[in-house]
């Protein structure tokens, strides 16, 4: 008997509180999803609680879609454990979930600016080619192998441009990364939410922790603006906020600092021919200015390009807001690794706010003070890539806590998925069209999405309500006309589906309304509308 | 199995230019034609193009976009052109087959004999031009936003700031004032307007809507719905010049920044694509580099008139259908035309000399006084005409006689150029 | 009292800059223009300027919901306005005929509203 699919009502996430649950997950991203997940594989009681219209709405939906193998981290870190252990577990963590992971390899590129000036200033030229051809790939060998990564291989010049023959002419040497891959992140954080829903669980959007109700050094309740959910288990994934949820039940003593990061992304047709894999210049340690990565050229999963992310502190936690600094910064530093990469094929641009604490790593652990209460905090990258092993340190803790150690028997290891229509030869797509003529009907002419998987979206088990929800499921809107064809397509069938009238669809949920009126309203107030 | 179909000729985009191809495809005796559009109906971008002003060329009046289209439309219900819509042309390839797809039929597989390019253009989005700030939602196309209202009936915006001041954002300055909502301004980055005088008066000028030049949006506010907008004025490098910032409340920016010619399927068959038009390379008859595909209209280059788009589809279509009916094949290219003293591109770029004349169009790339424009070759002027004034918005067009193009085929030499009128001289063309 | 109008010509690419002078509405001089058509587009502009106007009006039943229209003539600059407003109540039922009236006489001018298209009806 396979629970959840016969009981849970598809297409509308029932938005009633429940009085309680065995365990409680604040925040529907990647980390919240995951765990929730990995939960219902125990008991089916779980509750995912966001403020936000939808999942995946804070840096699950805003980072550059990298699982990388561990190399960049610090030696000693959790961060590093867990990535180069999560790296490890990526592909059994996506099985059943239909989401695209792709280990795609990652080439990191040693030049001259790889080497700080004032260390490259003190050394004879031979015995700076040494370095740069020699010593440093060397050196990330060894580092890798120190931290459990093998199979990291070096490529000398001739090697390294011609695999990457756009790369700049002043490569010396690289360092290919096979454990490196690609996933689409908020699709992963998709999925991973309806195979929650599929086994049990019930992810509550809309609704935003207030306080923890804590009794005698115990969790007894999480209380939100729509009421109190009584609960044993908190677990705290709340990205940015994290500190603050924390705060309220008295497990703090980590202060999260925002960090924003913007992202170009590039048409797939032009850059597909540009870069092969992901790209990233090599920098000694001590050279970076702030301790995010440096980023680098990454194509996603679809194929568009990305150059970046940037790394910018700021005070507002909301502040995805992208400056002409950034941008101009972006170009700069991938004019030098990429030299004449198209720079106006750019289609889109995206940021989001990381969640680092002071300390800059992972704070991750069953609370003292308050029992029942899991951080699972401060996770900026290599949050991606560390999930499975994340999920893999909570449980350790949940089950501590009482989570039963046996798993279900009912638990439904699939989750369901629609076709793309994109990704289908023609046989295929007559095949579904004749069994649904909605098939047929185009609605996003850039990426090839089809009426039916808008409307797979909108009733799905954790449906899209709104027009990212429908473009983060499907990709209406994201291809080089960026919605303008498909954008009121795709509103008009919103509305249909949802009942609502078009003026209240929204872009992103409350205050982001797509039309502000309907025609003639300005002119003629308190007309209600047309037939 | 998905069906195939194998017509004489398909026509890829049924508005204006799509329009004019088939139909001039049919009279030139074409009887198998097959129309492919995506959209609900005829007409292409027209049945959004409410405002007057179109056909003073090609039918002596002025119509509205929508009568223009409906013009073709009638007369191609006439006819026995077989029409698709709702139909989208996934694929074409360089062998001229292409893949469609519709509700009703499924699949198509379509083997034509010659297909015509006429898919017309796509709109510059922001994040092509890179504005900094947040993406709420309120940050719309103007040829979108025109769509919202004059098809959908929906207001995209209450209080509007407007960036770019080409045609179309322009009228839809003029639409969105009389539809009751306010236009704080309209923000043009170039020093001079991009659009015709006649909607700079008639949109902005009779509605008391200022228009700020030198100026670009610098930021956009507003998490979820914009709030405002950052102007600024910018230097002659079109750098926003720190200082000359000025917050603009609103909750609605159009952007008006530019048409792309929607050259994808033309990619996917391998047609060689001009970078100054954005559209293919074609020669005096309309012909891409990929023997039997034609093009015309917008996709093959920005026009700022559709008569001029009407003009390049019935060439197109009647080069189409002597293809297929006559088999006719066309010779080597004998010249590529040399953009020559301001001119910015020329089309055909190719001429190969089959006897007959051409017509050419060109873009000048600055506003000059008192000029001639006209075909040289080797120093020699062939034909032109005097303008009073010739600006960038505004497309100007050559003819030439059979005898002119022998004579530059012979010469080896085929330019366009716009030079200064001198006064009282005659000229040899 | 001498009055001073400005006017930008509208009928080719110079959109010359028309000064024209008038007292109690008598014109006095034109300035600017480079040809007779300038001259006489100022004297337009200053005694009686006309526009087409377009808009669109809703339908009931039809394929689409929104049916443009435009006037047969250019009525004066100043009703434009009021005229869209007066047709933003104004609702049809489909089928429409290309160049159907849609409204007579708008705002006295005895100017007709006409459509701009054909509109079929939904079945």
């Amino acid at each position: 008997m396979k629970a959840g699919r016969k009981t849970r009502p598809r297409g509308k996430l029932d938005p009633r509180l429940p009085t309680s649950a065995r365990a409680v997950v604040v925040g529907a991203g990647i980390i919240g999803c995951a765990i929730a997940r990995e939960i219902t594989r125990y008991l089916p009681d779980v509750v995912v609680l966001d403020k936000e219209n939808d999942v995946a709405c804070g840096a699950s939906k805003a980072n550059n879609a990298e699982v990388h193998s561990g190399i960049g981290e610090d030696a000693g870190t959790l961060k590093q454990k867990l990535n180069v252990r999560g790296n490890r577990m990526y592909d059994e963590f996506v099985a059943g979930l239909g989401v695209d992971f792709r280990r795609q390899g990652l080439l990191i590129v040693v030049t001259p600016r790889s080497v700080p000036p004032e260390v490259a200033e003190k050394m004879g030229p031979e015995e700076l080619d040494e370095l740069l051809r020699v010593k440093i790939p060397e050196g990330i060998v060894a580092y890798g192998k120190a931290a459990g990564i093998e199979g990291l291989r070096i490529l000398n010049r001739e090697e390294v441009l011609a695999r990457e023959p756009n790369v700049t002419p002043e490569a010396v040497s690289g360092v290919f990364d096979p454990h490196y891959g690609l996933v689409c992140p908020y699709k992963l954080t998709i999925a991973l939410a309806e195979h929650a829903v599929i086994n049990g669980a019930r992810v509550i959007l809309n609704t935003e922790v207030t306080g923890i109700r804590v009794e005698d050094g115990e969790v007894r309740g999480v209380i939100t603006n729509r009421g109190e959910i009584a609960t044993g288990l908190v677990i705290n994934a709340a990205g940015v906020f994290a500190d603050e949820v924390a705060e309220m039940a008295g497990a703090g003593g980590f202060r999260i600092h925002p960090r924003k990061g913007a992202t170009l992304l590039f048409d797939r047709q032009v850059t597909s021919e540009y870069v092969r894999s992901s790209v990233a210049l090599f920098r000694m340690p001590g050279m970076k200015k702030e301790r995010s990565k440096g980023g680098g050229a990454m194509p996603t999963v679809e194929g568009n390009l990305q150059l970046g992310p940037t790394a910018v502190e700021v005070e507002d936690k909301y502040d995805t807001s992208i400056s002409a600094e950034e941008i101009e910064e972006i170009f700069e530093r991938f004019h030098y690794l990429l030299p004449n990469f198209p720079k106006e094929a750019v289609i889109s641009a995206f940021s989001g706010v990381r969640a680092p604490t002071y300390e800059e790593d992972f704070v991750i652990e069953a609370s003292e003070r308050v029992r029942g209460f899991v951080n699972v905090a401060g996770i900026q990258s290599p949050g991606l890539a560390s999930a499975p092993a994340i999920v893999e340190m909570v449980m350790g803790f949940l089950h501590e806590l009482g989570i039963p150690r046996e798993p279900r028997p009912d638990f439904d290891p699939i989750r369901p998925t629609t076709p793309r229509f994109a990704e289908l030869d023609d046989r295929e797509r007559d095949s579904l069209i004749r069994k649904d003529p909605r098939w047929g009907n185009i609605v996003c002419r850039c990426e090839y999405v089809t009426e039916a998987e808008v409307l797979a979206a909108i009733h799905s088990l954790v449906p899209a309500t709104d027009m990212d929800g429908v473009k983060r499921r499907t990709r209406t809107g994201m291809g080089r006309c960026q919605g303008g064809f498909c954008g009121h397509r795709v509103a008009a069938i919103l509305a249909r589906e949802l009942g609502i009238p078009v003026t209240e669809v929204t872009k992103s949920g409350g205050g982001s309304p797509l039309y502000l009126g309907e025609n003639k309203e300005f002119l003629q107030p308190g007309r209600s509308g047309h037939a | 199995m998905p069906k195939v179909r194998k017509p004489d000729l398909v026509v890829i985009g049924a508005g204006p230019a799509g329009l004019g191809a088939a139909l001039a495809a049919h009279e030139a005796g074409l009887r198998d034609v097959m129309l492919i559009e995506r959209d609900v109906e005829l007409g292409g971008i027209l049945p959004q193009c409410i405002h007057d002003g179109f056909g003073s060329m090609v039918f002596e009046e002025t119509l509205t976009g929508p009568q223009y289209a409906q013009r073709f439309i009638d007369r191609v219900e006439r006819t026995d052109i077989e029409v698709k819509l709702n139909t989208m042309v996934l694929d074409l390839r360089p062998d001229r087959s292409l893949t469609a797809v519709n509700s009703r039929d499924g699949i198509l597989e379509i083997k034509p004999r010659a297909v015509v390019l006429a898919m017309g253009c796509r709109e510059r989005t922001r994040h092509q031009i890179l504005i900094p700030g947040y993406r709420p939602a309120g940050v719309i196309c103007a040829g979108a936003a025109q769509r919202d209202i004059n098809i959908e009936g929906l207001m995209p915006g209450r209080r509007v700031v407007i960036l770019g001041s080409g045609d179309i954002g322009l009228i839809m300055a003029r639409r969105f004032t009389l539809e009751g909502a306010e236009v704080e301004g309209v923000y043009e980055i170039m020093d001079h307007p991009g659009g015709l005088t006649r909607n700079l008066v008639q949109c902005l000028h009779d509605y008391d809507i200022p228009l700020h030049l030198s100026h670009t949006v610098t930021f956009i506010h507003g998490r979820k719905r914009v709030e405002a907008v950052t102007v600024s004025r910018v230097d002659e490098n079109l750098k926003p010049l720190p200082g000359t910032e000025r917050l603009v409340p609103c909750d609605t920016l159009v952007l008006s920044v530019g048409l792309i010619p929607e050259n994808e399927l033309s990619r996917r068959a391998g047609v060689a694509l001009d970078p100054v038009t954005g559209g293919p390379v074609v020669d005096e008859r309309m012909e891409t580099s990929v023997e039997g595909i034609f093009a015309c209209g917008n996709v093959m280059n920005v026009f700022d008139l559709v008569d001029y788009v009407t003009h390049t589809a019935e060439m197109a279509g009647r080069a189409a259908a002597e293809y297929v009916l006559q088999g006719r094949r066309r010779g080597k290219v004998t010249l590529r035309v040399r953009p020559g003293r301001n001119v910015r591109f020329v089309v055909p770029q190719l001429l190969r000399g089959d006897g007959e004349g051409a017509f050419f169009y060109f873009r000048v790339r600055r506003p000059e006084r008192a000029v001639r424009a006209r075909l040289v070759t080797g120093g020699v002027p062939l034909a032109g005409k005097k303008a009073r004034m010739v600006r960038p918005p505004e497309m100007v067009r050559l003819k030439a006689d059979p005898e002119m193009l022998a004579e530059a085929v012979s010469r080896g030499d085929l330019g366009v150029e716009v030079v200064p009128e001198v006064e009282g001289a005659e000229g040899h063309g | 009292m001498r009055r001073k109008h400005v006017f930008t010509c509208i009928n080719c690419p110079l959109g010359c800059s028309l000064e024209l002078v008038e007292e109690g509405g008598e014109v006095i001089g034109i300035t600017g223009n480079e040809c007779e058509v300038g001259r006489r587009y100022a004297e337009e502009e200053f005694r009686d300027p006309r526009r087409v106007v377009t808009t669109t009006v809703r339908v009931r039943k039809g394929v689409l919901p929104m049916l443009p229209v435009v006037t047969t003539r250019p009525i004066p600059k100043s009703l434009v306005r009021e005229a869209v407003k007066a047709l933003s109540g104004v609702e049809v039922e489909a089928p429409v005929r290309d160049g159907q009236v849609i409204y007579r006489d708008i705002l006295g001018t005895g100017v007709d509203v006409v459509a701009s298209r054909r509109l079929d009806r939904l079945d």
